[in-house]
């Protein structure tokens, strides 16, 4: 058999690797979300399963009998075509109905791990088992095994790096996840139709794996789960799967990737309130401090759909409001169903950090409300160096405000973020939002909480009904810095202090 | 403000004093805080005073998501002969809730540790299917 073929054999072998590697946490993401462990439980079964079938395959391709590289061709391939249905029948069998974000990490955690095992874990092990037979098949194993092997592992690895930057930066946006994992299992058969036809009859397949050709049917007849709520649109994005659905109460939500009960941005049609979260933040956007000239600005990072933005805006139209999104197809969803203004400016496509970095402008106010993958601020924006570049792009007098989540002040990530927060900004002063699991955190670059003012600009904007408990609701005590806890850049681990808040209150 | 501090309060206001600073901290997540006062008023408060503490105490604990705890503080309270009308209704209206929360709680650890019996299964199901196609092809020995 010519080592032309051999090395195209592991080649695409590699890409697909890489390709279902890369897209299966996001054909997850929809149930599982795609955080730190779920990357972790999908990295370490495609690892584990190609060690076992490396294993396996230099056992078979040693005794010269066994599954033979077509019939491990045919069956990745196969299992890869039904992936996607496998994972979306699979996958809501492991979650609980009416899971809330706040019982949801065992779920997330072990779910994810025991979908991927048989699902992603049979085909990467079969894919495994190709490399060994490969090194076997070439007319100079014998002589030269080294040699051979170094060529067969070289064009797996090429493969799978053409598979890793082409499945990013060409399949995900030409085709989206789904289909790359099937084109990448259609290439799995090819390439088992080429190796049978160029070394005939010493690899045919078995009969059984031939069989294996009618999981793809089996899989696109499974039932498909859908979720709870009406949707209206949705999109997958480079980021995330974004889906717009209407609550029971009318209300328009964004829900990414697993979503559960939580949500990144409301709408109720004909009102500036959402009765959420968001509502609380636009106090410090009317306590926005004038610059100079007499503006009045208020920057939004992480502005999702922009509901906080719209808010504001709706509340007071003399402010400037500005919003930075990493992921652009959000603002697209935020213009065409929550009522974002055109004309309102977003960045997208910018880490808040570096859009922070980037400009030295200085605002009044400055929102943050980045939460990322539903369970985690991201890491860097929450040090404490991030903080102060948050201050340094404040006015004198101008206020910051963070959206965080958690039960309690005690919770390790509210703890560690408020009081790292707390060390670089005055005034620091906390509440939970009434109704939910969300806290307010505010500080100023020089200054604290005016009442006088908030009370004065409440009635000048119409909110004060709204959010008198600002005022009256006795919710707000200060947050005082805490070293020990303090969260800098290069030791950050919000995504451990997650999984102590849950193992702390489980 | 540290329990340490609010230790040092409690020893300084009256009973009632203690309690509407506990209540605030509670409203304002300072849980430590409200705790470290309301400790030493459950024995040395007035009886007529007991059932309100024990009820702010089971505030604490369900905020937390200590369900357990708090039911116990709630049935205290509701049946502390010394709580009046108010207090002993509040700690009944709470218990209820506790319940419920308690009862998903234990709902959920069961679904949990289902998924984690099916995890342990699927991994041996896993490891004997390996052992099992390992078996069927030695490699024929360097002897023989």
């Amino acid at each position: 058999m010519t080592d032309a073929l051999l090395l195209a054999v592991a080649a695409a072998t590699g890409a697909a690797v890489m390709i279902i590697e890369l897209m299966a946490v996001r054909l997850l993401a929809p149930w599982f979300g795609q955080t730190l462990p779920v990357w972790t439980n999908v990295i370490g079964v495609v690892l584990l399963a190609l060690a076992v079938g490396q294993w396996l395959g230099g056992r078979w391709a040693e005794a010269g009998r066994g599954y033979k590289p077509t019939s491990l061709l045919l069956v990745a391939g196969a299992l890869s075509i039904a992936l996607p249905d496998l994972v979306a029948w699979l996958s809501p069998a492991t979650l609980p109905g009416d899971l809330s974000l706040e019982e949801a990490y065992p779920f997330v955690t072990l779910g994810s791990l025991l979908v991927a095992l048989p699902v992603i874990g049979v085909p990467m092990a079969a894919m495994g088992a190709v490399a060994p037979w490969l090194v076997k098949l070439s007319r100079d194993a014998a002589q030269r095994p080294g040699g051979v092997s170094g060529r067969v592992l070289a064009a797996g690895t090429a493969g799978s790096l053409l598979g890793a930057f082409g499945a990013t930066y060409v399949l995900l946006g030409a085709v989206g996840s789904a289909l790359s994992v099937r084109l990448a299992g259609g290439l799995l058969v090819l390439a088992a139709l080429l190796l049978w036809r160029g070394a005939a009859r010493s690899v045919a397949p078995g009969r059984a794996s031939l069989l294996a050709l009618l999981v793809p049917v089996v899989g696109a007849m499974l039932p498909s789960v859908t979720r709870p709520g009406s949707v209206l649109d949705s999109a997958e994005t480079p980021y995330q799967f974004a889906r717009v659905v209407r609550d029971d109460d009318g209300t328009v939500l964004l829900r990414l990737n697993e979503g559960l009960d939580s949500y990144h941005s409301a709408y109720r049609p004909g009102s500036i309130w959402t009765n959420r979260y968001f509502d609380a933040f636009v106090v410090p956007a009317l306590l926005s401090q004038a610059a100079p000239d007499g503006r009045r600005s208020v920057l939004v990072v992480g502005m999702g759909a922009g509901t906080m933005a719209r808010q504001s805006l709706a509340l007071d139209p003399t402010l400037e409001v500005i919003g930075v999104e990493p992921d652009a197809a959000l603002t697209t969803l935020g213009r065409r169903w929550f009522g974002l203004p055109e004309d309102l400016v977003v960045h997208d496509g910018l880490d808040g950090r570096v859009a922070l970095q980037l400009s030295d402008r200085r605002w009044g106010a400055i929102l943050v409300d980045a939460y990322a993958q539903q369970m985690y601020l991201p890491h860097h924006l929450c040090t404490r160096e991030f903080f102060a570049l948050l201050r340094s792009r404040l006015l004198a007098g101008g206020v910051a405000a963070l959206n965080l989540g958690g039960r309690t002040r005690e919770d390790p990530v509210v703890a560690a973020v408020s009081a790292t927060f707390a060390a670089e900004f005055d005034g620091t002063t906390m509440a939970r939002v009434p109704g939910t699991r969300n806290w307010i955190l505010l500080g100023w670059n020089g200054g604290s909480l005016d009442r006088q003012l908030l009370g004065r600009r409440l009635q000048e904007t119409g909110a004060a009904e709204h959010l008198d408990w600002f005022l009256t609701g006795d919710l707000f005590a200060p947050v005082c810095p805490d070293a020990s806890s303090e969260l800098v850049d290069g030791d950050d681990p919000v995504e451990a202090l997650a999984d102590a808040a849950w193992r702390g209150r489980s | 403000m540290s329990a340490t501090c609010a230790l040092i309060l409690a020893a300084l206001c009256t009973t009632g004093e203690s309690l509407e600073k506990a209540r605030s901290f509670v409203r304002q997540g300072l849980l430590r805080e409200a705790e470290g006062l309301l400790i030493p008023l459950v024995e040395s408060s007035e009886p007529a005073d007991r059932a309100r503490v024990l009820l702010l105490l089971g505030n604490v604990d369900y905020e937390r998501g200590l369900y357990d705890r708090a039911l116990e503080r709630y049935a205290q309270a509701a049946n502390d002969s010394s709580a009046d009308d108010s207090t002993a209704t509040a700690a009944r209206a709470n218990r209820v809730l506790a319940e419920e929360r308690l009862q998903r709680a234990t709902e959920i650890a069961g679904l949990e540790n289902r998924l984690r019996a099916s995890l342990a299964a699927t991994l041996l199901v896993a490891a004997s299917a390996i052992g099992w196609l390992a078996r069927r092809t030695r490699p024929p020995s360097p002897g023989g």
